[in-house]
């Protein structure tokens, strides 16, 4: 019996197609805080779409989607856009940094855009932890891949989020990389208590998951 | 941070297209700021120097030559009129005051008048040191003279013949400073204040031996008793043949001076014999440049200068009509000039259009970021509106220093000597139109980008990238 306010995230009847014939089709699904679920599918099988619609940046025709308790699908864009700010963190598959300010002022921003006071203690405390606090001001542009890596990582659970969705957040990487990259996300998950829910076709994530959603086979 | 400052940060990210967008901006910013600046300071300069001027009567020629000449000391005078006809006119019911004015030689570069403490008055001068010069060859000088010339209380020097520094010296009669003016930051700084009878006793006309003129005919009673005292008599009194000169620089009626030298020679002669001829030749031959004529009433503007201009052998030219007038024909140069600034205004703003709608093609996947992030779509349209704003003020900025430090440096350049004084430090009203209608175009020229940073399709964005 899982508590209620341990619920990060809880799908219930979703629908969404770009036709009439739906594209995507979840009955139910919870991920409780700390819990860490892969979605996996072949191309084309709404893996994305499935993303977008939990990080609310598209609605569902059908269904609701809740976040720590809170109905994504009744907020107004903008209250949904600073409810992103505040409960959401996001990696992507390529990264995407804000190319034109350091890396610790893109974790400061990301701070700002959650309506928090930036911290930058505590900025400087997480990029040392991850092991590139000496690229604190330096330009994304000159980190490499497993630097940037981190320092999206660092940028998405700097809010402390209820949930952080990763995009392919591995696929850019070589094996050590991406291992570390998990490895890092779910040492942070844990500590800080968030649902991890990572879009993947990576089989190495994959089986370093809690669980695994087969949009392909609906599992 | 915020996005304030990412939008100066992705700025600098291209900061050779920064600075040309500015560079343009203030370019144009410049061009029309300058000429702003130039032609409030033309304005403020001659309202100023108007100081109340109803007419400026003198010699027939072109009445806005007759104004510049008479009022402004900015071009060379039509000629002299006999002190007997003005006097015409200074007695006249319509007439509060009249001020003569003696003009024609100068000191590097800086005019001589002739006149009297009216003429001081007019301006609200004040003495810095000494007094106002009351004895023949005495001369008060304006603050822009001292600090040119370094003469002090007791310096002597000659003047000059003609108002551009080439003419002859008159040696022979030394003015001595007797008095120096406070800066008024009218045409007095930049003028020597004698008594008319000292020019004419330059120009051989009267002898030191010879009495005070009170040339000052004001129908309004006079503060100065014991000089009124000596007046019409002591003109009359008075013994020289010489003319003013036409003081003609330009084209006009040709001074002869040797014919003048020649001629003072046989009246000095006739001096030592006949001294009621001479009296009587020399009040028929009394010559002053202009009168400086205020208004009794208002209904003198209509009548008064026609009926000086019809009934008699001289000329009355208003300084309000004639400035109106030339401010006319500059205001047509100044108009191209301001067309073509515009341009390059116009050229700044679709520059910087163009370069906010090149950044946000570049930057669509960072604005899908920002909105994945927490920014609303307000806040991207902020984003891109700062980055024009930026832009723009730093032009406005850039091309407000560079019009207010050149028209100070040029200032500084031309020194004391020039006409109208320049300075950068004002501020002309129109400026604030310019700096107003400058950020109007930023915003307006950001717009369209901002608008299409606002409708970013974050999830369509993000799958192409």
């Amino acid at each position: 019996m899982s508590d209620a306010s341990n619920i990060a995230l809880k799908i219930r009847g979703l629908e969404f197609g770009y036709s009439k014939e739906p594209l995507l089709e979840i009955d139910e699904l919870q991920i409780q805080k700390g819990e860490h679920l892969a979605v996996i599918g072949p191309s084309g099988c709404g893996k994305t779409t499935f993303m977008h619609l939990v990080s609310g940046l598209i609605r569902p025709q059908v269904g609701t989607i809740e976040i720590q308790g809170c109905n994504i699908t009744r907020l107004k864009e903008w209250e949904m856009d600073r409810f992103r700010g505040r409960s959401i963190g996001v990696v992507f598959q390529r990264l995407h940094l804000l190319s034109a300010i350091s890396v610790l002022n893109n974790l400061l921003l990301a701070q700002r855009l959650a309506r928090m006071t930036p911290d930058k203690k505590k900025a400087m405390k997480l990029l040392d932890r991850l092991g590139i606090a000496a690229q604190a001001h330096s330009l994304p542009a000159i980190l490499s891949q497993g630097q940037a890596q981190r320092a999206a990582i660092a940028r998405a659970v700097i809010h402390n989020p209820s949930l952080v969705i990763g995009d392919e957040p591995t696929s850019a990487l070589d094996n050590a990389s991406a291992a570390d990259a998990i490895q890092l996300i779910k040492e942070l998950s844990e500590s800080v208590g968030f649902a991890l829910l990572i879009v993947t076709h990576d089989e190495r994530v994959r089986g370093s998951m809690d669980r695994v959603l087969d949009l392909g086979g609906q599992t | 941070m915020n996005l304030l400052q990412l939008s100066m940060a992705n700025l600098l990210l291209s900061p050779l297209s920064t600075a040309v967008n500015i560079l343009l901006l203030s370019l144009g910013t410049g061009s029309i700021a300058i000429l702003l600046i130039a032609t409030h300071l033309l304005s403020a300069a001659l309202i100023r120097d108007a100081a109340d001027i109803d007419l400026v009567v003198g010699a027939k020629g072109s009445p806005l030559q007759l104004v510049l000449s008479g009022l402004y000391h900015a071009d060379i005078p039509t000629g002299n009129i006999r002190l007997s006809d003005a006097k015409t006119w200074t007695e006249h019911p319509m007439v509060e005051s009249a001020i003569p004015l003696a003009l024609g030689d100068s000191h590097q570069g800086f005019r001589i008048v002739g006149t009297n403490e009216d003429y001081v008055d007019i301006y609200d001068g004040q003495l810095a040191e000494g007094k106002l010069p009351s004895n023949p060859l005495e001369i008060a000088i304006g603050s822009s003279v001292s600090k040119a010339t370094g003469f002090s209380l007791g310096a002597t020097f000659a003047s000059q013949h003609g108002l551009d520094g080439a003419g002859h010296a008159h040696e022979e009669d030394s003015y001595t400073v007797v008095g120096i003016f406070e800066a008024s930051d009218t045409v007095l700084d930049r003028l020597l204040i004698t008594t008319l009878e000292s020019v004419w006793l330059v120009h051989g006309e009267s002898r030191p031996n010879s009495e005070t003129y009170d040339t000052t005919q004001t129908n309004r009673p006079h503060d100065h008793e014991d000089v009124h005292a000596h007046a019409h008599a002591d003109a009359e009194a008075e013994a020289s043949e010489a003319m003013l000169d036409d003081h003609d620089e330009g084209g006009h009626a040709e001074h002869q001076h040797e014919d003048q030298h020649q001629h003072e020679d046989e009246s000095s002669s006739e001096y030592d014999g006949d001294q009621e001829k001479q009296a009587t030749l020399h009040a028929e031959a009394q010559e002053i440049t202009v009168l400086l004529v205020k208004y009794a009433t208002p209904i003198a503007a209509i009548t008064l200068p026609r009926k000086i201009n019809d009934e008699s052998a001289l000329q009355a030219a208003s300084p309000a009509y004639e400035i109106t007038r030339l401010l006319q024909v500059i205001g047509i140069g100044i108009g191209w000039l301001q067309a073509f600034a515009s341009i390059l205004v116009a050229s700044a703003v679709l520059s910087i259009f163009a370069a906010l709608y090149a950044s946000l093609k570049a930057r669509r996947n960072d604005l899908a970021v920002l909105r994945c992030l927490g920014a609303t779509r307000s806040e991207l349209f902020m984003l891109l509106l700062y980055e024009g704003l930026i832009l723009t003020t730093a032009g406005i900025v850039f091309g407000l220093i560079a019009a207010h430090g050149g028209i100070e440096l040029a200032g500084i350049a031309l020194g004391d000597a020039q006409n109208f004084p320049l300075t950068g430090f004002v501020w002309a009203p129109t400026e604030f139109l310019l700096v107003g209608g400058l950020l109007a175009a930023g915003i307006l020229s950001s717009l369209i980008p901002s608008w299409q940073a606002f409708s970013t399709d974050v999830p369509r964005t993000l799958a192409l990238s």
